[in-house]
């Protein structure tokens, strides 16, 4: 197994490395001369220079991409010429907002989806079925930004419950020490802060889960009703186990591989999501770090975070992947572990 | 319920809304009398009704027509959207028919091609390229086209491998047929129902992606309306105006909603994984 998970890991640096040449490629490609691309539009003759130096623009195009490739192995791509900071140091400041909003989302999703979908599988053709149906159908459907609107007009114009925006409320202090702002509250005994984080987080991650509450809940009714075709299930019906013991102890089990597969499957919906919801939350994380820096064509910063996302994007895959190993014995045993 | 009454639910639903939608992109602007682009600042913020000269849908904060706007914005949304499938669609089928027919090294290498593209997370590349080409018609067709020619493509090279196996086939290459010949006349055709499956839920994804950018100012320039556009500008304004919100969003939700119908309907109807024979 430990082969076999090693293998799969090594297999992520090919993929990166292709990853960074088709954006390099791209880079290049653009319309105007890269160097002019990679500084603001003030920049002086000598800056210029500067640029064309450090990315090795008067080298031939292949010295170019390894000094480009080097240069993100060394998590150096320069300053962000709208926020004068270091790229991925600014990065690194946005990153736990993204993923506390990111894994909050997908757990809520998670947690109302799985069940409804046993529950449509349990009850296949009946109402509730259908209701369910519909209501996964509606839900990818629905453009994100649009219900983060009404959701906004809703419960923060019309009913005052919920904040419009915004991580902590105006003057409200925290110190951070992983950014995760549930997580530093508690550290800090600042329990008292619970309630208000919690509120600032709810019409987001609402929004984020609910385009994927639909697509889960259906694959898990697919999954439920594949595994109840299979003969063991047949053979413990006709061995005279209970509903509820076949439903435990067989049933799901054997549908938790397909269903580790769509939580897989969502990663992108939930980075694309993320991007947008962000957005319209004001919500200070990577996803309104892109939107602000292709605004104002920042490219050194629109590149560090597109690296970061897609890196970020093929390891988890790879997680996911080494789940699969450990949580299904069959593709254990054709790896030859 | 049975089953065909399902079906026939989803159709009956699924082409009603885009029935409604093709309507308001043909006849829209007729309906209204006002131009998408007319500003009538004494008449901005005008709720929906039919007593407050002629704009039954409302009118935004500078006093232009949402009606008109919405029939604007649903022309460019189906134009783009049928290019971007177009695209990908005809693109895709053949890179994977090929790539399948080759086999071999070319194979490999036409293949790790797809596998980088696809390392990208959705929309991510797209954003990239608009940054660094800069917003144009022409550039978030490329740019939304550029990974969704991945799943055709993936279908193509399955039938491909399978096919070039048969009697058939190799029949046809002892007659002299050239890949241009096998591929039109023995892949291609085998296709065709896979494919229409997925050009329906992939001008659903289109039609989203696009509003969602030009809803973050970065797909369609704006001065094209679009639903993506009038709701980002609106989106000040909503309180106390909800209709600048509610209009396009619903525009992209029954066109959406309606598309993935259709291809839920249509993938019952035509079984693709029996048409295409994968065994």
């Amino acid at each position: 197994m430990v082969r076999a998970i090693a293998w799969r890991v090594a297999g992520v640096v090919p993929v990166l490395f292709l990853v960074t040449l088709v954006l390099f490629l791209l880079l290049r490609l653009a319309p105007g001369d890269a160097a002019d691309l990679l500084v603001p539009d003030d920049a002086s003759e000598a800056e210029i220079l500067r640029i064309r130096e450090r990315w090795g623009l008067d080298r031939p195009l292949l010295e170019q991409y390894f000094s480009f490739l080097l240069n993100l192995l060394k998590l150096d791509l320069g300053r962000s010429y709208r926020y004068g900071a270091d790229v991925f140091e600014l990065i690194a400041s946005r990153v736990p907002a993204t993923i506390e909003l990111a894994t909050l989302a997908l757990l809520a999703a998670s947690l109302i989806a799985i069940p409804l979908g046993i529950l449509a599988a349990l009850r296949k053709g009946t109402a509730v079925d259908g209701a369910v149906s519909v209501f996964a159908i509606a839900g990818v459907s629905t453009p994100t930004f649009w219900l983060g609107i009404l959701l906004v007009l809703l419960f923060s114009a019309e009913l005052h419950l919920l904040p419009s925006g915004g991580r902590l409320p105006y003057g409200v202090q925290l110190p951070e020490r992983t950014g995760l702002h549930l997580v530093d509250a508690m550290l800090a005994g600042r329990f008292d802060l619970l309630g208000l984080i919690a509120s600032q987080l709810i019409l987001p991650v609402m929004t984020l889960a609910f385009s994927m509450v639909g697509i889960i809940s259906r694959i898990t009714r697919g999954a439920i009703i594949d595994v109840a075709q299979e003969e063991f299930i047949t053979t413990s019906v006709a061995k005279g186990l209970t509903r509820g013991a076949i439903i435990r102890h067989h049933l799901l089990p054997n549908a938790t591989v397909p269903i580790t597969t769509i939580l897989g499957l969502e990663l992108g919906v939930l980075i694309s999501g993320s991007i947008i919801v962000e957005v319209v939350f004001s919500w200070p994380g990577l996803g309104t770090l892109l939107y602000q820096s292709i605004s104002v064509r920042d490219i050194p910063l629109v590149t560090g975070i597109v690296v970061t996302y897609t890196t970020l994007f093929i390891l988890i895959n790879v997680v996911i992947d080494v789940i699969y190993f450990i949580i299904d014995p069959r593709i254990r045993a054709s790896q030859g572990a | 319920m049975r089953k065909s009454d399902f079906l026939n639910a989803k159709f009956i639903i699924g082409a009603s809304c885009l029935l409604l939608i093709l309507t308001l992109a043909i006849f829209g602007n007729v309906i209204t009398g006002h131009d998408p682009q007319e500003q009538d600042l004494m008449s901005s913020l005008q709720p929906p009704g039919f007593s407050n000269g002629g704009y039954y849908l409302g009118t935004d904060h500078l006093g232009r027509d949402i009606l008109a706007r919405m029939a604007s914005g649903a022309r460019v949304s189906i134009v783009i959207a049928t290019a971007i499938v177009l695209i990908s669609g005809v693109f895709g089928v053949l890179y994977g028919a090929l790539s399948g027919y080759w086999g071999g090294f070319r194979d490999i290498v036409l293949q790790k091609i797809v596998e980088t593209f696809w390392a990208f997370p959705p929309i991510l590349l797209a954003l990239a390229i608009l940054a660094f080409f800069g917003q144009s018609l022409a550039n978030i067709i490329i740019a939304l086209a550029i990974q969704r020619w991945i799943p055709y493509c993936r279908i193509a090279r399955a039938q491909a491998l399978v096919l070039r196996n048969r009697e058939f086939v190799a029949a046809s290459q002892i007659m002299g047929a050239g890949t241009g010949w096998v591929v039109t006349r023995h892949i291609l055709p085998n296709l065709l129902s896979a494919a229409i499956v997925i050009a329906t839920f992939s001008m659903a994804g289109a039609i989203l992606a696009e509003a969602s950018l030009s809803f973050l100012g970065l797909g369609v320039p704006p001065e094209i309306p679009t639903w993506g556009g009038m709701l980002a500008e609106g989106r000040s304004y909503v309180v106390g105006a909800w209709w600048i919100a509610v209009f396009p969003g619903l525009g992209i939700f029954f066109t959406v909603l309606g598309l993935n119908l259709l291809g839920d309907w249509l993938r019952d109807l035509l079984d693709p994984k029996a048409a295409l024979n994968l065994r």
